[in-house]
């Protein structure tokens, strides 16, 4: 099995091809890719982190976005009523170290408020993402039965123009020509 | 005279893969002195002709079980009291990372890890439909038993033979659009959502005349599927996606007969049938060389490295367009699926099956 790099040092993909047919291969994607780059660009990459609420790929967008980003873990992260340790250099480290040593003693309430209140926004966000998922599909079903109504619109158009086309009826074979 | 050895399944229940597994295996190792009924806690309706109530069996001395364990088990217990060899036959279990915490299946998955070092002690032998499975199961495990790579079967006559509904082969065909399939429940491990979006590159730049079909029940995981539903809405190529949920196996047969390319873009797969029987199709499989797919569908099919969307649709594109690739495939997908016909995977049991009797 070939493997073929997709830049010096990665991988992209693999298969029951020759190293040269891999090569082939990569060279054709990217030079396809190169020739698409003019077209609309895609809207993929920064909707993962709300499908899946796992770490995102490198290549997500630098500029976060607030409903993504405000889930329970980016939560966590916020250190208050401590200082944050994991920041700043080894002095600024030691000296919040130094500084959390009497907030654990007495800010063990607050710490418990902020805990609960984090919980709280948490599970806000999720329904908020879930309900902003809810709106975007009854949009999705609403365009779609906007165009259904239309196509009928369209239909019933159609069928009254053929029945003004219609010459008039013939009298039956009782009557009098 | 030997004892007799029994498949156990906690539950045996039609479109389910771990019974589908033990029912071929039931059915193709009877000569083996396998016992054709499926010892269970539960069975569905339909398949109770096949299946033996646990709690009706009388055991005799020199009787064997494999215990087939795919996530937190009530056999447990039997596998404490049983005085005879005692196989397990490891499905994997999904990591609970993939889940969102607190949800079913988090809670599901995390006690299924928590109780398999216990299961595993318990057991004589280790079988194992992958050696990624077997690997998985020695890293969480501290003790060692003797292991076997069993994998299940994959007939290609048989798949190509299955009764497709024409209805429905007729509807797929009938809009002349490239078919692009993936069939597995809708869970985060098994990467919908990346499929959805590697399509949408493919549909709305190289070729809008395609329809991707994401096949599978999504049951168990409301809200990945709500949020797969989200996601659909947002894209330009939604109106091409279908999610139809868990079909009969008469659609999933014309599914299959109408592919033309399976993507698989799954994170973590213990074995993944649907790739083989996708190959078993003649069809070309693109997968993701993660867990167990590089071993199981790889020498089969074009493994992509990393996830670049655009990148991967125009991988698609390409072996949609050209067909010595295709044919090349085929020939690779022939030559692997011998591993798995109903002889190969016979001769892969018998050892186990010896060591079991003794």
């Amino acid at each position: 099995m070939a493997k073929g790099p997709s830049s010096p040092d990665e991988v992209f993909l693999s298969g029951p091809f020759e190293p040269d047919e891999v090569e082939r291969l990569l060279g054709l994607i990217d030079e396809r890719l190169r020739l698409r780059v003019s077209q609309a660009p895609p809207v993929a990459s920064e909707r993962r982190s709300g499908v899946r609420g796992e770490a995102t790929a490198a290549s997500e967008p630098a500029v976060l976005d607030p409903l993504a980003t405000v889930t329970g873990d980016g939560l966590r992260a916020l250190a208050a009523p401590l200082f944050n340790q994991d920041r700043g250099g080894p002095l600024g480290r030691s000296a919040r170290r130094l500084l959390n040593l009497p907030l654990r003693l007495f800010g063990k309430p607050q710490a418990y408020f902020n805990d609960v209140l984090r919980t709280l926004v948490s599970a806000w966000s999720d329904l908020l993402r879930g309900l902003l998922d809810g709106q975007a599909v009854l949009e999705h079903e609403l365009s779609e039965q906007r165009r259904m109504l239309d196509a009928l619109a369209a239909r019933v158009d159609e069928l009254h123009e053929r029945l003004d086309q219609l010459p008039a009826s013939r009298p039956s074979s009782g009557e009098p020509a | 005279m030997a004892g007799r050895i029994f498949q156990v399944v906690e539950c045996l229940a039609e479109a389910d893969g771990v019974s589908h597994t033990a029912r071929t295996f039931a059915t193709l190792l009877g000569a083996d002195g396998v016992e054709p009924d499926i010892a269970t806690l539960y069975a569905s309706p339909a398949l109770r002709g096949e299946a033996t109530p646990l709690e009706s069996i009388v055991w005799q001395p020199g009787d064997a079980i494999v215990v087939h364990v795919w996530g937190p088990s009530r056999l447990e217990s039997l596998l404490q009291s049983f005085r005879g060899p005692r196989a397990i036959y490891f499905h994997n279990i999904t990591p609970p990372e993939f889940f969102p915490a607190g949800s079913a299946s988090h809670r599901e998955t995390r006690a299924g890890w928590e109780q398999l070092p216990r299961l595993a002690e318990l057991a004589d032998i280790w079988l194992a439909p992958s050696a990624f499975n077997l690997a998985a199961l020695a890293e969480h495990v501290r003790c060692r038993r003797p292991q076997h790579v069993i994998p299940p079967v994959v007939d290609t006559t048989e798949e190509r033979a299955r009764a497709a509904d024409p209805a429905h082969v007729e509807a797929l065909r009938s809009r002349g659009e490239v078919n692009v399939l993936f069939v597995g429940r809708l869970a985060p491990n098994k990467a919908q959502d990346q499929v959805m979006e590697v399509f949408e590159h493919y549909h709305s730049r190289i070729n809008a005349r395609s329809r991707l079909h994401l096949v599978g029940n999504g049951s168990g995981n409301p809200l990945y599927v709500r949020s797969l539903a989200g996601l659909r809405a947002r894209l330009a190529a939604r109106d091409a996606i279908e999610l139809p949920g868990k079909v009969s196996d008469q659609a999933l047969a014309a599914y299959y007969r109408t592919a033309d390319l399976f993507l698989c873009l799954s994170e973590h797969e213990g074995f993944c049938l649907p790739p083989l029987t996708a190959a078993a199709h003649g069809i070309p499989v693109i997968a993701r060389a993660a867990a167990a797919l590089p071993e199981t569908i790889g020498p089969a099919a074009v493994l992509v490295h990393a996830y670049d969307p655009a990148r991967i649709a125009e991988l698609v594109h390409l072996l949609l367009e050209e067909q010595p690739l295709r044919e090349r495939l085929q020939a690779a997908a022939r030559a692997h699926l011998t591993r798995f016909t109903p002889s190969a995977v016979r001769t892969a049991w018998w050892p186990a099956l010896a060591a079991l009797r003794q």
